[in-house]
């Protein structure tokens, strides 16, 4: 167990390592005046070409560049913000609590739907709930976050306005639970439709397959009581699966819900990425872009861990 | 049966799939009663989702010509305008025409949906079967780089880079180059469960040249899956791209992507809903469409591969 997640956690740094060369060769590579005129955008008259090259220090080396940049990177040091000269750690650390509040919210929401609404189809396939299930999960694929958003917007504001709940920047629950509740409801609802109908199918199709197996059938014979059956040797089997997609999810979705958080105007950690890449804020896109990636490549080692402990034939060597 | 749950945790690391003997429709057994039947192409839904797909292709290839207005005029008497004889969708807050730029749009996101999702295939194709054919250390750099492009948080990156280009061919590219990964480890577990079969042997045996074998032999009998998962492809490339749109990072002006519009006509959609319903709805209805056929498909071709993949 141990020296599995040493190995993974070396792993998981050489990956990191990887991700940040390339956001570095990304943006970095190339002729100096290339880099400083798209840093500083089409427009930007050429002095403001002249300094960005001067403060960046782009006129050095590639090797020399990229060893500052990496140094600064073991310091925990992800530059200053081009626009607001803040610490880019800084802003960060100030858009983590909307993502993670709407991401956790929404992962709860998500995984009841979810897997509640897989286990509901499989356990009596071709029945009525099932196709109605299946045509829900149909229109969850099929409905884009962005649309749905929207939409939902347009119901709490004309048609349903008394509900109180409205689009709005983030607002810590410790301040004001109300303000928190009425901002975050329809995003947490507006993200985990769309996830909780890959959910359904994914945990669907995992519980036939596992209901079919020999240590199903042994349960069954020695007296387990179909719902034990079902709960406690079907679900915790097909539940495999379906950790591994809810890993990666929150994973990737931590770092930075791109769409929700932009539809409903919550101050998260996508809405500082789509606001730095509308301005050109190098230092804050490569930041966000190293902790998204941290995010996925820590999720995946808790999966693993994960594993070992929903099923007991999986065994961490 | 038994080896399924374990399969799927030890493949995950290796093959990415279980072995399985039904995971190619095997032809040569009829499916229905008579004998010389030949499998059902497609189910009641398919074929439903294959006609609407159909009827949303030729209102975007022809839809545009007929329309007697073109994407650049101003209709300067009608400005925000709902649905009328005139403007059947509406026009815009500047006069155009909702419903040449909505069918221009529907064209822009179908068209890069499409290619992009046969580019994406493509690569994972080729990656998969080089990787899963070849192992070693072919296997080992190619599904680095696969796990690499998994880490990297695509949007930003797309988003970045697209922002230099107006060019709607770079977001082709860029899309592409972040939509391959899964299907190419798909691919390669079958890949490696292939080149044992019989025929790669022969063809081994008698001295094909090895990429020659990947080419003409292992990748014409990944078909079915191929065309699966590039189905199920093109409504992931079409949200990425109206997703992008939306944001202003995806299709530049004066091209135009339901995306696009959809940002444009948000902020009046609610008092002049005409402006980004149409755009929506068609969105919508254009990813119901594909992935009713692309469920089909794969619930044909491959039940269990997305939950492995």
């Amino acid at each position: 167990m141990w020296r599995f997640l040493i190995r993974r956690i070396v792993f998981g740094i050489v990956v990191l390592w990887l991700v940040a060369t390339t956001v570095f060769l990304l943006f970095f590579a190339g002729p100096a005046d290339n880099v400083a005129r798209r840093l500083a955008g089409p427009r930007a008259p050429i002095e403001v070409v002249e300094q960005i090259k001067d403060t960046l220090g782009l006129d050095r080396p590639l090797y020399e560049q990229y060893f500052g940049f990496l140094g600064n990177l073991l310091r925990g040091d992800l530059g200053t913000s081009f626009i607001s000269q803040t610490p880019v750690s800084t802003l960060i650390l100030q858009s983590l609590p909307g993502t993670l509040w709407l991401v956790f919210g929404a992962a709860v929401l998500w995984m009841i739907m979810g897997v509640g609404g897989g286990v509901v189809s499989a356990t009596k396939p071709r029945s009525l709930r099932d196709r109605t299930l299946t045509v829900l999960v149909l229109a969850g694929i099929s409905l884009p976050t962005f649309v749905l958003g929207i939409l939902m917007i347009y119901l709490a504001l004309s048609v349903f306005p008394g509900t109180g709940l409205q689009p709005g920047p983030y607002i810590s629950p410790f301040i004001d639970v109300g303000a928190f509740l009425s901002t975050m409801v329809m995003p947490w609802i507006c993200l985990a439709v769309v996830q909780a109908a890959v959910y359904v199918r994914l945990t669907r199709g995992s519980m036939l397959d596992t209901m079919g197996e020999d240590f199903i059938r042994t349960a069954r014979a020695k007296g387990v009581p179909e719902r034990s059956v079902t709960y406690r040797h079907g679900l915790r089997a097909a539940l495999t699966p379906v950790i591994t997609q809810f890993g990666v999810d929150v994973g990737t979705l931590l770092g930075g819900v791109v769409v929700t958080e932009s539809v409903f105007g919550l101050q998260g950690i996508g809405q500082l990425m789509i606001r730095s890449v509308r301005d050109g804020d190098l230092p804050v896109i490569i930041g966000a872009a190293i902790m998204a990636a941290a995010f996925i490549v820590i999720a995946n080692i808790l999966v693993d861990v994960a594993y070992s402990f929903l099923d007991p034939r999986v065994r961490l060597a | 049966m038994s080896a399924s749950l374990w399969g799927r945790f030890t493949t995950r690391a290796t093959t990415g799939l279980r072995p399985s003997a039904s995971r190619f429709p095997d032809l040569s057994t009829p499916v229905e009663a008579r004998p010389e039947a030949r499998p059902r192409m497609f189910s009641a839904t398919g074929i439903a989702g294959l006609a609407l797909l159909s009827f949303l292709a030729a209102l975007a290839v022809l839809g545009p010509i007929l329309v007697p207005w073109t994407a650049a005029d101003r209709d300067f008497e009608a400005f925000l305008q709902p649905p009328s004889a005139n403007h059947p969708f509406g026009t815009t807050a500047s006069g155009g025409d909702l419903l040449v730029l909505t069918l221009l749009g529907l064209r822009k996101s179908l068209l890069i949906g499409f290619v992009v999702a046969v580019a994406a295939t493509t690569v994972a194709a080729l990656v998969g079967a080089f990787a899963g054919y070849f192992l070693g250390w072919v296997d080992r750099t190619l599904m680095w780089v696969t796990d690499l492009l998994l880490v990297l948080p695509a949007f930003l990156v797309v988003a970045v880079v697209s922002s230099g280009h107006d060019d709607w061919i770079a977001l082709v590219v860029l899309l592409t180059a972040f939509m391959w990964m899964v299907t190419a480890k798909a691919v390669r577990g079958v890949t490696i469960v292939m080149r044992d079969r019989e025929y790669v042997k022969a063809a081994r045996f008698m001295g094909v040249p090895s990429h020659r074998i990947v080419l003409r032999h292992v990748v014409p009998n990944l078909a079915s899956l191929l065309v699966a998962d590039a189905t199920v492809n093109v409504s992931a490339a079409i949200l990425a791209e109206t997703s992008l749109s939306y944001f202003g990072f995806g299709v530049a002006p004066p091209d135009v992507s339901l995306g696009s519009l959809i940002a444009d006509g948000a902020p009046t959609a609610l008092y002049a809903p005409w402006t980004f319903w149409w755009a929506a709805g068609l969105l919508i209805a254009l990813i119901v469409a594909v992935n009713l056929v692309g469920d089909d498909l794969r619930d044909r071709f491959d039940p269990a591969l997305r939950a492995c993949a």
